[in-house]
């Protein structure tokens, strides 16, 4: 079954209950070149993961009968591997506030509204990340902007010198706002630049999110401005 | 919702168990009912104690006819007028010939007018007026006579008869006929002479002083009042007026008389009051009893007792209620009593008290043999009193007859008694049962009343239920009401809950085919496709996408009361807010000409900025999705009292003003020429109310007075 160890072919993992949809998934993978790991459930993949950890996890929330199968097994993951990237594809809204809740330490997670092209965007950035951050590159992808600044080469943000943890989309959009300082993003750029397709609702609570952040680092941070009806801004 | 109880309009329950109540009021009237029937019983046995009375003082007189007057019964009948009778009296009678005390005395006066003569045509006799009574040991007689000239005796006038004078008959108990003259010399005292019996001659013997009396002249006569001996009378006894008009001649003009006094057996009878009777009824003499004794004219023997004095001897109620009860009791109660119950009243008028004869029904009854008794009531209407009448039997005739009277007051006392007694009792024991009654209603209905705030409390406004309640612990039906309540109203709230889930539920049930229909398409496109083909597979993403943004529109009305919750406040200038989210909009909307007119104060709200941008959204895109093309959507904000006011208004179709609440509902849309620019769920304005609502403000929706389009108006209280 899992012929490929030997190449230097990524690994995904994909734990989704839904077989039409693990089969598009799977279908789709396999298209760009990856070996695909399929898992219906929690037990089997672990089971896979204990003898050997894929590249990529893509990991549905609710597994067969455990309805937060896929939170206990990112927490399993962890376990094992502090490093490897694990992105949620969830089909509940209420759930992405769950997990940043929870912080569970998920590296991103998709609406299962996205389109398969964005998906395979987001993974294709997350791999480069990776291989950027193997290789090490050039100094020229770091971008500042006032105290901030975000390595693009290994999607990381520092704000006053300390590290922001913070996920791929949220990179994205962070990146997106201060590219144009005192310009303002309207909710379909950020939504372009992200990558991602969801509600304005779901941007504002990421705006939120990466403000907590920042506010976490500096109690007096007030960069990110919300300009109603228009979007954000980062303020100059 | 909440049913306007207008109290003093409804017949509540308290006041219903009230009316009920009154039902007690039946007990007192059966009471007095019942008393009623006791009183007639009562009397049924008074008649017969008192016919018994009557019986059993006929008995003691029967075959005793030397009791009565003897020659009584020889007499082959009494005529009235001849025959005189003396009523005994207790006040003495004033010999002054002024007749004044005579008033007081019953009875009337008898006129008489035959003449024992042949010299008088019977039209020109002038008759006079008699009465007799007898006190003590003396009967009294007085006449009222007329006489236009009075001859007077002339001084030694041996003669006794050639002038007006009296002349009196009579037969002593010894059965001796005996005759007086009063023939006076002028008026004044006078004595009486004895007359010759033998002769008819007027033969002055001698003076008797016990037959004295005054002869005092009037206007038209004079007036005589007379003493006699009461010893002296027997059976019989006349008087007659030897009348003398012409002073010369001296002769007799007329002669009128009780009855013939020249001879014995032309007398009159006389009867007066027999003392052996009277001692024999003292010997049966009964308290609240008067009894009678009548010889076979009516004429009465004897009597004894008062029916005026009897009902003195009443008895007070022994078991009074003390204190402040018996305070209410006399001056509430006794009046109502004194009202109701017609209490026997002691100063009737007695007609019979002082008669001389009686007759009446029962009497003549009992005179014909038979006894008979029955009730009269008295000329005032004021007593009730009991007449039973037994004969006296001497031989096998009827010599007399024994009356007994009594008056229903002992009865009707101890009626009223027995009644006041009940009464009392009743009241007492209704007003204790009413007291029961009202604080038993009233201990219901404020149960009833709790239930209905709490059934009230439970489901808001919108029908949705907003708490449940534990039921009573009673175990009484309305403990088993309000429990059935509580658990249907704790139902309920589950199957609302479950409800206001099923948009959350149904959006994530419906997300993941969605999403295999979705990837599925998008694995088709990627691959080689023909171009027929690949016009399919657009529309079914377009298909897809659409269905995504629905059910993300229904997750985001069914997130926002959690994310309301945990939103922060902050003090927020509205007026910014709006300028800034309007000129989003123009951005957004470069198609529809939206314009805003913001007061340059700033105005303060407290509220988390995002919620009042996202109400703004909804209401704005809501005005520009029925705005019609190339005309203006007004955002407009200004200051009301305590309030931010935000109009947002268009032209374009009216909405129905009946329906203008409702679209505020979930799903809700009823403007029918709606652009089709996009989704319309009718969600928009149920978020902007519930956000609206969620910072104590109002929302309202209304056609513009022309009809050209519709206003949409949202307060919002200012902070300080």
């Amino acid at each position: 079954m899992l012929k490929d160890n030997e190449t230097n072919a990524r690994i995904v993992a994909v734990v989704e209950d839904e077989v039409a949809l693990r089969e598009n998934y799977v279908s789709l993978l396999q298209d760009y070149g990856y070996v695909v790991w399929p898992f219906s459930n929690r037990m089997d993949a672990m089971l896979q993961f204990e003898e050997k950890l894929p590249d990529l996890a893509l990991i549905d929330i609710g597994l067969e009968l455990e309805l937060d199968g896929g939170f206990r097994l990112c927490q399993q993951i962890r376990g094992l591997s502090q490093s490897l990237p694990i992105i949620f594809l969830t089909a509940r809204d209420g759930d992405i506030d769950t997990i940043s809740g929870l912080r569970l330490g998920a590296d991103d997670y998709l609406s299962k509204d996205i389109s398969l092209a964005h998906l395979m965007a987001r993974i294709e950035a997350l791999f480069g990340r990776l291989e950027r951050q193997e290789s090490r590159t050039k100094q020229d992808d770091i971008l500042r902007c006032q105290e901030l600044e975000l390595d693009l080469s290994q999607m990381r943000a520092q704000w006053q010198g300390h590290n922001l943890s913070l996920t791929v989309t949220e990179f994205w959009m962070l990146h997106s706002i201060t590219q144009r300082p005192g310009h303002v993003k309207n909710r379909e750029q950020l939504m372009d630049d992200s990558k991602m397709v969801v509600d304005d609702s779901t941007i504002t609570s990421h705006i939120k999110r990466i403000r907590k952040k920042f506010i976490q680092i500096d109690a007096s941070f007030d960069a990110i401005e919300t300009v109603y009806g228009m979007g954000y801004r980062w303020r100059v | 919702m909440k049913t306007s109880s207008k109290s003093w309009l409804r017949f509540s329950l308290q006041a219903k168990l009230l009316s009920i109540s009154f039902l007690f009021l039946l007990i007192p009237w059966l009471c007095f009912q019942y008393v009623l029937h006791m009183e007639e019983y009562l009397r049924a046995g008074q008649e017969q104690v008192v016919s018994g009375t009557a019986k059993a003082v006929a008995t003691a007189l029967h075959e005793r006819d030397e009791l009565f007057n003897s020659e009584l019964n020889l007499l082959p009948g009494v005529q009235k007028g001849r025959d005189l009778h003396a009523i005994e009296v207790q006040q003495p009678v004033q010999l002054d010939g002024l007749l004044r005390d005579w008033k007081q005395f019953p009875g009337s006066a008898l006129v008489y007018a035959e003449s024992l003569t042949e010299l008088a045509k019977a039209d020109q006799l002038k008759p006079f007026t008699h009465r007799m009574v007898r006190y003590q040991d003396y009967i009294y007689a007085a006449f009222e006579v007329p006489d236009e000239s009075l001859v007077y005796r002339a001084k030694n006038a041996l003669a006794v008869h050639q002038n007006d004078n009296f002349l009196i008959g009579l037969v002593s108990k010894d059965g001796d006929y005996q005759r007086y003259i009063i023939s006076p010399h002028a008026s004044g005292w006078v004595t009486a002479y004895s007359l010759s019996a033998k002769t008819l001659a007027y033969e002055a013997l001698k003076p008797i002083a016990n037959i004295q009396g005054t002869w005092r002249e009037t206007r038209g006569g004079f007036n005589l009042e007379l003493r006699i001996p009461a010893d002296w009378v027997g059976d019989k006894l006349g008087f007659a007026f030897y009348d003398v008009d012409d002073s010369s001649s001296r002769a007799l003009h007329q002669l009128i008389g009780t009855s013939n006094i020249f001879s014995a057996s032309g007398l009159g009878t006389f009867l007066t009051s027999s003392p052996e009777i009277e001692k024999i009824l003292k010997g049966l003499n009964r308290a609240n009893l008067r009894i009678w004794v009548l010889d076979q004219y009516h004429r009465v023997q004897a009597k004894i007792g008062d029916l005026g004095q009897l009902t003195a001897a009443t008895s007070e109620p022994e078991s009074l209620p003390q204190g402040w009860l018996l305070s209410i009791r006399q001056r509430v109660l006794d009046p109502l009593y004194q009202l109701i119950l017609n209490p026997p009243q002691k100063d009737f008028i007695d007609e019979l008290e002082a008669v001389t004869e009686l007759g009446g029904e029962q009497v003549e009854q009992a005179l014909l043999g038979q006894s008979a008794a029955d009730w009269y009531i008295t000329p005032d209407d004021k007593a009730v009193v009991l007449l039973a009448a037994h004969p006296v039997w001497v031989g096998g005739k009827v010599i007399g007859a024994v009356v007994a009277e009594q008056t229903t007051h002992n009865i009707e006392t101890l009626r009223n008694q027995a009644l006041e007694e009940l009464f009392d009792m009743i009241l007492l024991i209704i007003v204790i049962v009413t007291i029961a009654i009202l604080l038993f209603a009233r201990q219901t209905s404020r149960r009833i009343l709790q239930l209905k705030r709490a059934t009230e409390n439970a489901v808001d406004d919108e029908g949705r239920i907003q708490a449940t309640f534990e039921g009573s612990g009673d175990s009484d039906e309305l403990g088993d009401l309000s429990r059935s309540f509580s658990s249907l109203v704790k139902r309920l709230h589950g199957y609302t809950q479950t409800l206001e889930n099923m948009n959350a539920r149904l959006s994530h049930e419906f997300r993941t085919p969605i999403s295999v229909v979705r990837s599925s398409l998008d694995r088709l496109a990627m691959g080689e496709l023909k171009d027929d083909a690949r016009v399919y597979v657009d529309r079914a993403l377009e298909g897809t996408h659409r269905l995504n943004r629905i059910l993300n529109q229904m997750s985001e009305a069914s997130g926002l009361e959690q994310s309301l919750q945990t939103a922060e406040n902050e003090r927020i200038d509205l007026s910014s807010l709006v300028a800034g989210c309007v000129q989003g909009y123009q951005i957004a909307f470069d198609e529809q000409k939206i314009t805003h007119a913001v007061v340059s104060k700033p105005l303060f709200i407290a509220a988390c900025p995002d919620h009042i941008a996202q109400m703004l959204d909804k209401v704005v895109s809501n005005a520009i999705q029925f705005a019609l093309p190339q005309t203006e959507v007004v955002v407009k904000l200004e200051r009301i009292k305590g309030y931010a006011r935000i109009v947002v208004s268009n032209q374009g179709p009216a909405i129905d003003s009946e329906n203008s609440q409702s679209l505020f509902d979930s799903m809700i849309s009823v403007r029918s020429a709606s652009k089709d620019r996009g989704l319309h769920l009718g969600l928009g304005l149920y978020i902007a109310r519930t956000i609206t609502e969620f910072y104590k403000g109002s929302i309202a929706i209304e056609n513009e007075k022309d009809a050209s389009g519709v206003k949409l108006q949202i307060l919002l209280p200012l902070s300080d």
